[in-house]
């Protein structure tokens, strides 16, 4: 059978009901381990009935994905904040040790933390899975996906070393600090009464991420995160990466139709904005995409 | 289909892992991993929205 014949008998398979349901299975065994992560993550559970925080030694490990270290779950510690607690302007260290946890899971995983590990993603994971408009394909999305950039390097860096002790992301932008936040509110009398207008604010950039996030596939990783854009520069050299077999390809688009990032993986397998959710690899007829190691007979980074 | 490990290919992830694993050993020998463990058991202000 020719290429074009090929193309349209595998993509005639690729969205028979067999390989729908195989893809769902898929989809629901991530969505289990992005559960089990984000629970190992938040084990602290009676923190989240007395409102008291975590304090044990597991707190010095910095946790791969988004989880502030003041949700009282928490067992880990936060590495957005972290990184800028070093760089305050008024105590400022080099953060080895925070740089060091990043690099390493970076050029190990790249963006499977983003798919499997992070809590953030988990939770934007299960906002987009209810039932509501959608629409995952708009004009300035490629514009808003530099934002994140400019999110790392003025809210994560810049700021925080010209204004000591502000970790300015943390305190204007970070969902997971507000989710922290109304936990600590609901749960701990004490602290409630010192709420004001930051946490008002905080609570309207929550509001509108939740609500983009029904409307749009992962708006906070798509144009906000610091730490998906930081872990997105890794994902061309990971260890474990796309591998893309271009002599098994067909070009049926099959792969960019299933991916809600808006990528195509036959033409930019490591693409920086690939979050590892797997679901082109699940949708290629072809099996000409894998996330693993070992190359297949060609591998074309880019 | 074969699939096959060519370190050459690799060589960039496993430099940095490398750097990576040197940077975290620093750091906590220069007590890094005791200042973040400082910051993370005590509730963060500006991350629940007080300031
Ligand atoms: S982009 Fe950020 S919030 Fe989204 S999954 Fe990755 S680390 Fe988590
Ligand atoms: S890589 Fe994409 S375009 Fe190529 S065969 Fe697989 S699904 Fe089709
Ligand atoms: S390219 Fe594939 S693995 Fe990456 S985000 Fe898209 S569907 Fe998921």
């Amino acid at each position: 059978m020719d290429k074009t014949g090929k193309k349209s008998a595998q993509l005639e398979n690729a969205h028979s009901s067999g390989a729908d349901s195989a893809r769902k299975h898929c989809g629901g065994v991530r969505l289990g381990i992005q559960a089990v992560a984000a629970l190992i993550q938040n084990a602290n559970f009676k923190g989240f009935f007395t409102g008291k925080i975590y304090t044990g030694k597991t707190k010095q490990v910095c946790v791969p994905g988004l989880n502030c270290y003041s949700c009282p779950g928490a067992v880990g510690a936060c590495p957005v904040g972290s990184l800028q607690n070093f760089l305050s302007g008024l105590t400022f260290r080099f953060p080895y040790y925070v740089l060091g946890i990043l690099i390493f899971i970076g050029a190990l995983c790249g963006r499977i933390v983003c798919g499997f590990l992070c809590p953030f993603g988990f939770i934007q994971d299960l906002l987009y899975l209810i039932p509501f408009y959608k629409k995952n394909q708009f004009k300035v999305d490629k514009y808003l996906r530099y934002l994140k950039y400019a999110v790392l390097l003025i809210l994560v860096i810049l700021l925080p070393l010209s204004m000591p002790l502000t970790p300015a992301f943390c305190k204007y932008v970070c969902p997971s600090g507000t989710i922290a936040g109304g936990i600590t509110y609901v749960t701990n009398p004490i602290i409630r009464s010192q709420f004001g207008w930051l946490f008002n604010w905080k609570l309207i950039v929550l509001g509108i991420i939740i609500v983009s996030g029904l409307i749009v596939y992962r708006p906070f990783c798509k144009y906000l995160c610091p730490l998906g854009s930081f872990y997105g520069f890794f994902n061309r050299f990971a260890l474990i990466r796309m591998r893309f077999d271009e002599s098994s390809c067909v070009h049926c688009g099959a792969c960019a139709k299933a991916c809600k990032m808006n990528i195509d993986p036959s033409k930019k397998p490591n693409s920086m904005e690939c979050i590892r959710c797997g679901d082109c690899v699940r949708a290629c007829p072809e099996k000409a995409l894998h996330i693993g190691v070992r190359d297949q007979k060609t591998d074309t980074p880019s | 289909m074969k699939k096959h490990f060519h370190i050459k290919n690799n060589l960039p992830a496993v430099i940095l892992i490398v750097i990576g694993i040197a940077l975290i050993v620093f750091g906590i020998s220069s007590g890094q991993a005791t200042s973040v463990l400082n910051k993370a058991r005590k509730i963060c202000m500006e991350c629940i929205g007080i300031g």
